[in-house]
C-alpha cells in the first residue's frame, strides 16, 4: 500500500516537474536526439586494384639449364631467364638441375626492383658427388672421365661434378675396366668392380685370397664358369670370381666335410661324392643319395659320371652301382662281370661305351649289350676276354679320359711304372712313359689336348704333337707338385686342384 | 466549394511542378579495368585454347555499341600439369565466322595437350602489364555406361531409348549427343553422312520442332524412339532409292562438364525464369584476379546398334562401321 | 504461474479497498449486420472514464463506483453515436451491448467522443489500428489491396509499384508476420507478389505494428500485421458483386441458427492490365482466393462461448501451354477453428487451432530454368487468456505451440541443388502486465520464451518486452518501448531481385542461429487542438544472425544460408488534419538500413533516406468522395555498372573447332548497391460515388495512379541499358453492387 501512494507521488513530482508547461524542452531534446542518431555509417567499399609491381628476377647458373621455381612453384623456365611484373616482397627462390642438389634462396625482391641472382653450382663443394670405389682385387687406379685421380682402391674419390661419369679402374696384372654412372650432388655413388687379371697363372691359396684351404681334392666349373671344389676336410668350396663360398655340413645338407668328387651335369646339377654319400646341389636346392635311398651298397663314393640322358655311373668303394632310366642297380657279377669292390673311376664315352676302372681287379666297359673286362690275372674269378691287353701289363687304371672322338686315355700302373694308354679303335697303346709318378686324373680339353694331372706337376699332350709339355711350381704358377684336379670352364680358363697348393687359374689363352 | 477549388488548384501545382521531368540517373560506377581468362580444357583433344580479354566502357548504356574487340596479345599463359609446364603460343588469329567486331578473335593456343582424364591442371596468365590471372580444374573420370541401357534399336518397350551412366564425381553436368551414322550412295559414290538426332519433336502450335537435350545433372538420358524412327525416315526424304542407304549404327557421346564448367554453363545458359527479374545476376568465375573461367570436360561415347529386321522395314541396308 | 496470478490478484484488489465497485462489459456491433466494431470509443460521462472496443467488438470498465447509474457514450467513424444508460452494482457485471447504425451516405461524420481520454495511458507506440471503413477510403487503384495501403505509412517500404511485398523499418520482407484470424499467412501475394491475397472486403478491422509489438506475437523480427476477417451478416442475407479490371469478386453473407456465416471469392480473369506492371510482358496467370467464416454462439449451448471456423484458400498458376516454357503454381491453404469466451468475471479466453500450408513449384517442363519446390506445413495451437483488474490493469497469459514442416528442393545459379527437408516444434510461453490504473502512466511489461526452438540454438531463448507511456499532460504524450525479438524461420531468396516468383520459406538451419533483433523506441505524441495531432517516433532496430543466401554456394553440401546483421534507425513524423470534410495526413520519414554480410556493410534494396506521405481526403457530399495522395522518396539504392567485358558464352561444345564459344557484352557490377536511383514520386487521385439504385447499393470508384505521369525507374536491364519505368499514368474504375 505504502509503496503505491509513494509511487503515485513520485510520478506526481515528475509530473510537475516536466509539464510545467516545458514541454519544448522535451521537443528540444529530441531534436537533438534526431540529429544525434542521424548519422550515417560508412559502407563497404572495393578498393580500387593497384598496378602490378615491376619487379624484375634475373637468374642464371653455371652450368645453365637449371629449372627455376620460384615460391615452391616450377616456372618452367631455365637459366639464364627472368621473371617480370614481381611484387615487392619476400621470394623463395629453387633452382634445379638434375644431378645437382637444389640450391634455394630468399630474394629479398624491392619495389619495382630488379635482382640478379647467378649460382655458380661448382662453387659450392656440397654440389659434388662422392664415388665409393671398390675392387676385386684391391688397388686399382681410379680415372674420372679417363683422366687420372692418382687414388687408388680401395678409396672414396670425392669433389666429382655431377652428371654422367665414366669411371675406369686400372690395376697392373689386369684389364682396364670401365662403366658410367650417374653421380649426385652431395651423395655416394658406389662403383665396385671384379678386375679381370691379365696373367696366365694365379694361384689361390689361403695365403693370397679367401679360399678356406689348400688341400683340394677335386674341382669343376658350372655354365657360368664359377668354380666349384672339394676339399678333404672343410666340404665344398665355390668361387664367384668374386668372393669364396664355403658348404659344409654345418651350413648346407652336405652329409661329408670330405668330397671326393664333383660332376657338373648337362642339366646345371652338381654332383658331390663324399664318404658319406652324394649330395646333389641344383641352384639351392639338395638331394641327398645314398645307401639308404639308392641300390648304393655303401655310402663311399670315389667317381661319378653322368651322361646327358640323365643317367649316372657312381663308383663306390664297394661296387658299381648304375643309375638307369631313373632306377638304381647295383652291378655285380651277376649282372656283369665286376666284383663288388673299390672302383676307382667311372666314365662315359661319348656316345659308347661306359667304363670302370675297380681297384687292383680290372676294367670294364659295357657297349649296353655286353661287358668286357681289361686286364687283371686271376681269369679263374672273372673269365672273359683278355685277348688284347696282356693281363699282367698293369696293375690298375686310376684316371680316364675321353677325347669327343672317342679315343680314350687311361692312366695305368704297371709294376711300379706308370703308362698313359691311349685307347683307339679296340687297340690299347703306351703314349707315355711317367716312370715312378703316379697319375691322378686325367682331363681332355676341347682342343684335344689330354691334361694329366701327376703327383709331380701336370702334363699337356697332344697326339702327333710334341713335346709333351710339364707344369711345376717351377715353370709355372702352380704351387704344387701334386695335381688333384684339372678342369675347364666353358669361358676357356682352365682350373687346376692340388693338394696343399690350392687351387691354380690357368688361362693358357692369354 | 472553396475546398474543392483549393484542391483543385494545389493539385495542379502539383502536377506542373512535377510533369515530365526526368531525372539522369548514375547507371555507372567509376570505370575500373577488369581483366579475363577463358580457357576450357578438352579431355578430347590435344589443342586447346584459351583467350585473354579486358573490359571496356561505352558511352550510354548499350555495350553493343562497342566494335572493338578487346582481346589481349601478348600474354605469357602457362599451365602446370603433372610435373611440366606448358606454354600456350600467343595469339593465333583465327576468324571461322564474321564476328561484330571491326577485328577477328584471338586465340592463344597450345598443339599436343591432352590432358588425362581426373587429372589436375593449374593456369596463369602474366599479361603484358603485370596483371597474373591464375586457376585450377581438374577433368572430370570418365562415365561408366550402365548394363541396363538400351543399346539395340528398337528397344524393348518400343517407347523410349534410356541411356544409363555411373560416374565418379557428384554434381557435374553431362551434354549428351546422340549421332545417326550411315552411308549414302551418291551419284553411284558411297559417301558417309552423320545426322544428330534429337531427343524428341515438339508438336508446337502445329510446327514440328527438334528438341535436342540440354545438359543437365541427370545421369541418364532418354530418347523418345519415335524421334529416332523419324530420322531415320528423314534422311531419305529425297532419296527414292531405299536401297542406296546402308544404316551403320547411333552414336551416343556425353560430354561430362568438371564443376567450374558446370557452374558456368548453368549460370549462362539457364534462366531463372522469364517473370523473374534480378539485377545482380551471378557472374561465374574461378579466375583469381579477374573475370573468365578455367574449366575442362571430357567426351566418352556409346554405340547403340539396330536390329536388322527394323532396319530392312524402311528398305534400308544394315551396314557394319 | 498460477502464484504469480494470485499474488497481483492481491496486489490489484487492494486499490480498490476503499469503495464497492462494479464492472461494465459490453459489446459494440453493427445494427444492420451484427459485425462487430473493433477499436470504437466507449465513455462514461459521469466518472469522465473511457475505454475502446477490442478486436472482438468488447470493451470493459472495471473498478466503477458501485449502486450509481451512469451514461455510456458509443461513438464510431461513420455510424450513429449512441448513449445508454446503465447501473453499476457491487461486485458485478453490468452487460450492455451497443449496436450502432451506420450514417447515411451523405453525410458521414467523424465523431469521436473522449479521444483523448481514452488514448491517455495506451501504451501502443508503433502500433497502427484500422478499421474496414478506413480500408475502404483509401485509394484503390486496380484493386483495394492492404498491403498497399500499408505502404503509406511512414516507416513501411516499397521497392517498387509493381510489388505489394512491404518493407518495415529496415527489415528484410520475410520479417513481417502476416495473422489471418490469428493463422500464419506464409505467401500472402498473387500474381508475382503484386497483390495481396486477401481481399480487402471479408476484412473487419486489421492491427499493424512497426515495431515494439507486445509478447503475444513472436517468429518475426519487424512487424506485425493482424488481420480479423468479418463474421457475416448475421440479421439478413446479402451478396456483393465487384469487378476491377483484375479479378471478379463474388461475397455472399447471412445468419445461420446461433451465429452468421460470409464466404468470398475472387477470380482473375484478364491480365492485360499486368503488362503494365510488367514491362508489357505478358503473363498467363490465372489466380483465384476463397474464404470463409462461420461463427457460432448460443447462450444456450455455452454462455459466453462464441466459435468459429474460418478458412482461406489461394491458388496462383502460371501456365505458359508451351513444352519450352516453364509452368508456376503456388497455393496457400488455410483452416482454423477458434473459441472464444467470456467468463463471469472479467477474463477473456481465446483457443485456437490452426493449419497452414503453403505450397509453390516451378515446373521448367524442357525450358531450361531449374526446377523448384517449397512447401510449408505449419499447425498451430495457441491459447490466451485476458483478465482485467478493478484497477484497469490486465494480465494476459498464454502458450503458442506450433509445428512446422518446411521442404524445399531448388538449384542455385550454378547449378548447384538444395535439398531441405525438415520438421520442427516451437512452444513458447507469454506473459505480460499492464499497469494501466495510473492516468498518466501506461507500462507494458511482457516476456516470451522459447521453451523449445524451430532452430536447435532457439529454444530457452527469453524474449523481454516493456513499452511505456508517459503523459505529460492533456496535449502531449511520451512514449517508448524496447524488446527482443527472434524469427526461426527465412526466406531463401535473392533479396536483389526484382520481381521474384520463387520466395521459398524454410526454417532456419541448425548451423545458424536463428535472427534476433532488439528493437528501441522512443515517440512524443501531441494533439494541441483536436483537430491536428502531431506524431514523433523514433526507433534503433538492430539484427544479428541475419540470413542471406549464400551465393558463393558451389558443392550442395556448402551452406545455402550465412549469417550478416542489420541496423536500421530512423525518425517518423506524423502531422493529421481531421475536420470535416477534410481530412489531411503528412508524414515525414527519415530513415537508414543497413546490412552487414561476410563483413561487408551495404544499403540494403529497401534503404531509402527520405520519404514524405502526403494524403488528403475530401468529402464532397451527395456520397462523393476524392481523394489525393502523393508519395515521395529519395532514390533506394542499386548496383552500378563497373563496366562490361565481353562474356565467353559455349554454344557447341562438339564443335572441335574454335568455334564452339562466342562473345557477348556482359556487365561487370559495382560495389552491391552503390548507387542510387532518382528519387521517386507519384500522385494518385481517386473519386468514387455510392449510390443507390432500386434494392441495389452501387459503389463506382475512379481513380488514375501516376497522374503527372512520372517516370519512376523500376530498374534498368543491364545487357541492354533500357530502362523500365515503374507504373505509368494509368486511369482505372471499380464497380462494387451490393444487394
Amino acid at each position: 500500500m505504502v509503496t503505491n501512494w509513494e509511487q503515485i507521488k513520485f510520478l506526481e513530482f515528475l509530473h510537475s516537474m516536466l509539464s510545467n508547461n516545458k514541454y519544448f524542452y522535451v521537443f528540444a531534446l529530441l531534436i537533438i536526439l534526431v540529429f544525434l542518431t542521424a548519422c550515417e555509417k560508412e559502407l563497404s567499399n572495393t578498393p580500387p586494384e593497384k598496378p602490378a609491381d615491376k619487379g624484375r628476377l634475373i637468374v642464371s647458373s653455371y652450368p645453365a639449364g637449371a629449372g627455376i621455381y620460384l615460391n615452391e612453384k616450377k616456372s618452367g623456365y631455365f637459366t639464364p631467364d627472368s621473371m617480370t611484373w614481381l611484387n615487392e616482397g619476400t621470394y623463395k627462390l629453387v633452382l634445379r638441375k638434375d644431378y645437382y642438389k637444389d640450391t634455394a634462396l630468399y630474394i629479398e625482391m624491392p619495389k619495382d626492383g630488379k635482382v640478379e641472382v647467378f649460382v655458380d653450382y661448382l662453387k659450392n663443394p656440397r654440389m659434388y658427388g662422392t664415388i665409393e670405389c671398390t675392387s676385386t682385387p684391391p688397388g686399382a687406379e681410379i680415372l674420372v672421365d679417363d683422366s687420372s685421380t692418382g687414388i687408388i682402391t680401395p678409396a672414396r674419390v670425392t669433389g666429382i661434378r655431377p652428371g654422367i661419369r665414366k669411371i675406369t679402374f686400372k690395376k697392373q696384372g689386369f684389364w682396364n675396366t670401365s662403366l658410367r654412372y650417374n653421380v649426385y650432388s652431395s651423395t655416394i655413388t658406389t662403383a665396385d668392380f671384379a678386375l679381370d687379371d691379365t696373367s696366365k697363372w694365379v694361384t689361390y691359396t689361403t695365403l693370397n685370397s679367401g679360399i678356406p684351404t689348400d688341400e683340394i681334392t677335386c674341382v669343376t666349373t658350372d655354365k657360368n664358369s664359377h668354380v666349384w671344389a672339394g676339399s678333404e676336410s672343410l666340404g665344398l668350396i665355390y668361387y664367384d670370381w668374386k668372393e669364396w663360398k664355403i658348404f659344409n655340413k654345418d651350413n648346407s645338407p652336405l652329409p661329408s666335410n670330405y668330397v671326393l668328387t664333383l660332376k657338373y651335369d648337362y642339366f646345371g646339377k652338381l654332383w658331390i661324392g663324399t664318404d658319406e654319400g652324394i649330395a646333389i646341389y641344383d641352384n639351392g636346392s639338395w638331394e641327398i643319395l645314398n645307401s639308404a635311398n639308392t641300390g648304393m651298397p655303401i655310402d663311399y663314393v670315389s667317381s661319378i659320371d653322368v651322361d646327358s640322358t640323365g643317367n649316372a655311373l657312381v663308383g663306390t668303394k664297394s661296387g658299381l652301382v648304375r643309375l638307369y632310366n631313373g632306377r638304381w642297380i647295383l652291378l655285380n657279377s651277376s649282372n656283369s662281370k665286376l666284383p663288388a669292390t673299390w672302383v676307382a673311376k667311372v666314365k662315359f664315352q661319348p656316345n659308347r661305351n661306359l667304363w670302370a676302372s675297380v681297384v687292383k681287379t680290372c676294367l670294364a666297359s659295357f657297349n649296353s649289350i655286353k661287358w668286357s673286362t681289361y686286364g687283371l690275372p686271376d681269369p679263374d674269378d672273372l673269365g672273359g676276354s683278355w685277348k688284347e691287353i696282356p693281363p699282367n701289363v698293369w696293375k690298375e687304371i686310376i684316371a680316364i679320359d675321353f677325347l669327343k672322338s672317342g679315343e680314350g686315355f687311361f692312366g695305368a700302373s704297371v709294376e711300379r711304372s706308370i703308362f698313359v694308354l691311349l685307347y683307339e679303335n679296340g687297340a690299347w697303346k703306351t703314349v707315355l712313359s711317367l716312370g715312378d709318378n703316379t697319375v691322378n686324373n686325367i682331363f681332355c680339353s676341347e682342343d684335344n689336348y689330354v691334361w694329366i694331372g701327376t703327383q709331380k706337376g701336370l702334363l699337356r699332350y697332344k697326339k702327333n704333337v710334341s713335346p709333351t709339355i710339364s707344369f711345376d711350381p717351377k715353370s709355372s704358377g702352380l704351387k704344387s707338385y701334386y695335381i688333384t684336379g684339372v678342369t675347364e670352364a666353358p669361358n676357356k680358363v682352365m682350373w687346376i686342384s692340388t693338394h696343399r697348393g690350392g687351387l691354380t687359374k690357368y688361362k693358357r689363352f692369354n | 466549394m472553396k475546398n474543392i477549388i483549393r484542391l483543385f488548384m494545389l493539385s495542379l501545382i502539383t502536377v506542373m511542378f512535377f510533369m515530365g521531368c526526368e531525372d539522369p540517373v548514375k547507371t555507372k560506377a567509376d570505370f575500373q579495368q577488369n581483366y579475363v581468362l577463358n580457357s576450357v580444357i578438352r579431355g578430347d583433344t590435344s589443342f586447346q585454347v584459351a583467350t585473354v580479354l579486358k573490359n571496356y566502357d561505352v558511352p550510354g548504356l548499350d555495350p553493343n555499341v562497342n566494335t572493338q574487340s578487346q582481346f589481349i596479345e601478348g600474354s605469357i599463359i602457362r599451365l602446370w600439369y603433372k610435373d611440366t609446364v606448358y606454354f600456350m603460343r600467343d595469339s593465333l588469329v583465327f576468324d571461322p565466322v564474321v564476328h561484330r567486331y571491326d577485328d577477328p578473335y584471338k586465340f592463344y593456343y597450345i598443339d599436343g595437350f591432352r590432358p588425362d582424364a581426373g587429372s589436375y591442371i593449374e593456369i596463369e596468365a602474366l599479361l603484358p602489364n603485370g596483371k597474373r590471372l591464375s586457376s585450377s580444374t581438374r577433368l572430370p573420370e570418365r562415365i561408366n555406361f550402365s548394363e541396363d541401357s538400351d543399346y539395340l534399336i528398337p528397344p524393348e518397350n518400343r517407347k523410349t531409348v534410356t541411356i544409363r551412366w555411373k560416374t565418379e564425381r557428384n554434381g557435374l553436368m553431362f551434354l549428351p549427343r546422340l549421332t545417326l551414322r550411315y552411308n549414302q550412295i551418291v551419284g553411284g559414290v558411297e559417301v558417309a553422312k552423320t545426322v544428330i538426332v534429337p531427343a524428341q519433336f515438339l508438336n508446337r502450335n502445329g510446327v514440328t520442332d527438334p528438341y535436342y537435350p540440354q545438359a543437365s545433372k541427370e545421369t541418364g538420358i532418354v530418347y523418345e524412339f519415335s524421334a529416332i524412327d523419324k530420322v531415320l525416315q528423314d534422311i531419305s526424304a529425297e532419296d527414292e532409292n531405299k536401297g542406296n542407304f546402308e544404316i551403320i549404327h547411333l552414336y551416343l557421346e556425353i560430354a561430362t562438364f568438371d564443376e567450374n564448367l558446370t557452374s558456368y554453363y548453368s549460370s549462362t545458359n539457364n534462366i531463372v525464369n522469364e517473370y523473374s527479374i534480378r539485377l545482380d545476376e551471378l557472374d561465374v568465375t574461378n579466375i583469381d584476379g579477374g573475370l573468365g573461367i578455367f574449366c575442362s570436360y571430357i567426351k566418352n561415347g556409346v554405340v547403340i546398334y539396330f536390329d536388322e529386321l527394323y532396319i530392312k522395314k524402311y528398305g534400308y541396308k544394315l551396314g557394319t562401321n | 504461474m498460477p502464484k504469480y496470478f494470485l499474488l497481483f490478484l492481491l496486489l490489484s484488489s487492494g486499490v480498490i479497498f476503499a469503495q464497492p465497485t462494479g464492472k461494465i462489459r459490453g459489446k459494440i456491433t453493427d445494427k444492420n449486420t451484427g459485425e462487430i466494431l473493433a477499436y470504437g470509443n466507449v465513455f462514461i460521462e459521469e466518472l469522465k472514464k473511457g475505454t475502446s472496443s477490442d478486436q472482438n467488438g468488447y470493451f470493459i470498465f472495471t473498478g466503477i463506483p458501485s449502486g450509481k447509474t451512469y451514461t455510456l457514450h458509443v461513438s464510431y467513424v461513420s455510424y450513429e453515436s449512441k448513449s445508454l444508460k446503465a447501473q453499476v452494482l457491487p461486485n458485478k457485471i453490468t452487460q450492455i451491448d451497443f449496436e450502432l447504425e451506420p450514417v447515411q451516405i451523405e453525410m458521414q461524420t467523424i465523431e469521436k467522443v473522449g479521444e483523448k481520454i481514452i488514448r491517455e495511458n495506451e501504451t501502443d507506440i508503433g502500433l497502427q489500428r484500422i478499421t474496414v471503413r478506413e480500408l475502404e477510403m483509401m485509394p484503390k487503384g486496380v484493386e483495394t489491396d492492404i498491403f498497399r495501403s500499408l505502404q503509406y505509412m511512414p516507416g513501411v517500404r516499397t521497392t517498387g509499384d509493381v510489388s505489394a511485398r512491404y518493407y518495415v523499418r529496415g527489415g528484410g520482407s520475410d520479417q513481417n508476420l502476416v495473422l489471418l484470424n490469428n493463422t500464419t499467412v506464409y505467401n500472402p501475394f498473387h500474381a508475382l507478389g503484386m497483390f495481396s491475397v486477401i481481399d480487402p472486403e471479408i476484412i473487419n478491422n486489421l492491427e499493424f505494428y512497426k515495431g515494439g509489438f507486445t509478447a503475444e506475437f513472436g517468429s518475426r523480427l519487424s512487424s506485425v500485421l493482424k488481420i480479423i476477417t468479418k463474421d457475416g451478416n448475421k440479421n439478413s442475407f446479402s451478396g456483393k458483386a465487384s469487378s476491377s479490371y483484375l479479378s471478379g469478386k463474388l461475397l455472399l453473407q447471412g445468419p445461420i441458427p446461433g451465429g452468421s456465416f460470409i464466404l468470398s471469392g475472387r477470380k482473375s480473369y484478364a491480365n492485360e492490365i499486368l503488362k503494365k506492371f510488367l514491362n508489357n510482358k505478358r503473363a498467363p496467370f490465372d489466380f483465384h482466393d476463397l474464404s470463409f467464416k462461420v461463427n457460432y454462439a448460443d447462450a444456450d449451448f455455452i454462455p459466453g462461448a462464441k466459435f468459429e471456423v474460418h478458412g482461406f484458400l489461394s491458388n496462383d498458376k502460371l501456365l505458359n501451354d508451351d513444352p519450352l516454357k516453364e509452368d508456376f503454381g503456388w497455393t496457400n491453404n488455410l483452416v482454423g477453428f477458434k473459441w472464444f469466451h467470456v467468463y463471469d468475471s472479467p477474463l477473456f479466453s481465446e483457443f485456437d487451432v490452426s493449419l497452414s500450408r503453403f505450397s509453390g513449384e516451378v515446373i521448367p517442363n524442357l525450358s531450361t530454368t531449374n526446377p523448384k519446390e517449397n512447401v510449408v506445413n505449419d499447425i498451430s495451437l495457441r491459447s490466451e487468456f485476458t483478465y482485467i483488474f478493478d484497477s484497469k490493469d490486465e494480465i494476459n497469459t498464454g502458450i503458442h505451440i506450433k509445428s512446422i514442416n518446411t521442404k524445399l528442393f531448388q538449384l542455385n545459379q550454378r547449378g548447384v541443388p538444395t535439398d531441405i527437408n525438415n520438421t520442427a516444434a516451437n512452444l513458447a510461453l507469454f506473459f505480460k502486465y499492464k499497469f494501466l490504473r495510473y492516468k498518466q502512466v501506461g507500462l507494458d511489461l511482457g516476456m516470451r520464451y522459447n521453451l523449445a526452438g524451430l532452430n536447435k540454438n532457439g529454444s530457452g531463448f527469453p524474449e523481454p518486452r516493456i513499452s511505456a507511456t508517459y503523459r505529460l499532460n492533456d496535449n502531449i504524450a511520451i512514449k517508448g518501448a524496447w524488446g527482443i525479438y527472434q524469427q526461426e524461420m527465412t526466406t531463401l531468396t535473392n533479396e536483389n531481385e526484382v520481381i521474384s516468383l520463387f520466395e521459398p520459406w524454410v526454417i532456419t538451419p541448425d548451423y545458424l542461429s536463428p535472427s534476433r533483433s532488439i528493437h528501441y523506441i522512443i515517440g512524443l505524441q501531441t494533439r494541441f487542438f483536436e483537430t491536428i495531432s502531431f506524431d514523433i517516433e523514433g526507433y534503433i532496430k538492430k539484427t544479428q544472425n541475419l540470413p542471406d543466401l549464400n551465393r558463393d554456394k558451389i558443392y550442395s553440401t556448402d551452406p545455402d544460408l550465412v549469417a550478416g546483421r542489420g541496423d536500421a534507425y530512423g525518425w517518423e513524423f506524423l502531422l493529421k488534419y481531421q475536420d470535416d470534410p477534410l481530412n489531411i495526413s503528412a508524414a515525414y520519414t527519415l530513415s537508414w538500413a543497413y546490412k552487414e554480410i561476410n563483413d561487408w556493410v551495404y544499403y540494403p534494396k529497401y534503404d531509402s533516406r527520405h520519404a514524405v506521405n502526403l494524403s488528403l481526403e475530401y468529402n464532397i457530399g451527395s456520397g462523393w468522395i476524392a481523394s489525393a495522395i502523393w508519395l515521395y522518396n529519395t532514390g533506394i539504392p542499386f548496383t552500378q555498372i563497373l563496366g562490361y567485358y565481353d562474356k565467353m558464352y559455349l554454344t557447341n561444345i562438339y564443335n572441335q573447332g574454335l568455334g564452339g564459344t562466342y562473345y557477348q557484352p556482359y556487365s561487370i557490377l559495382a560495389n552491391i548497391n552503390g548507387g542510387r536511383l532518382p528519387e521517386y514520386h507519384r500522385l494518385d487521385l481517386s473519386l468514387s460515388k455510392k449510390f443507390i439504385f432500386g434494392p441495389l447499393k452501387i459503389d463506382i470508384d475512379f481513380s488514375i495512379l501516376n497522374v503527372y505521369d512520372r517516370k519512376n525507374i523500376f530498374y534498368y536491364e543491364r545487357d541492354t541499358g533500357e530502362i523500365v519505368n515503374m507504373l505509368p499514368f494509368l486511369p482505372t474504375a471499380t464497380v462494387q453492387v451490393e444487394i
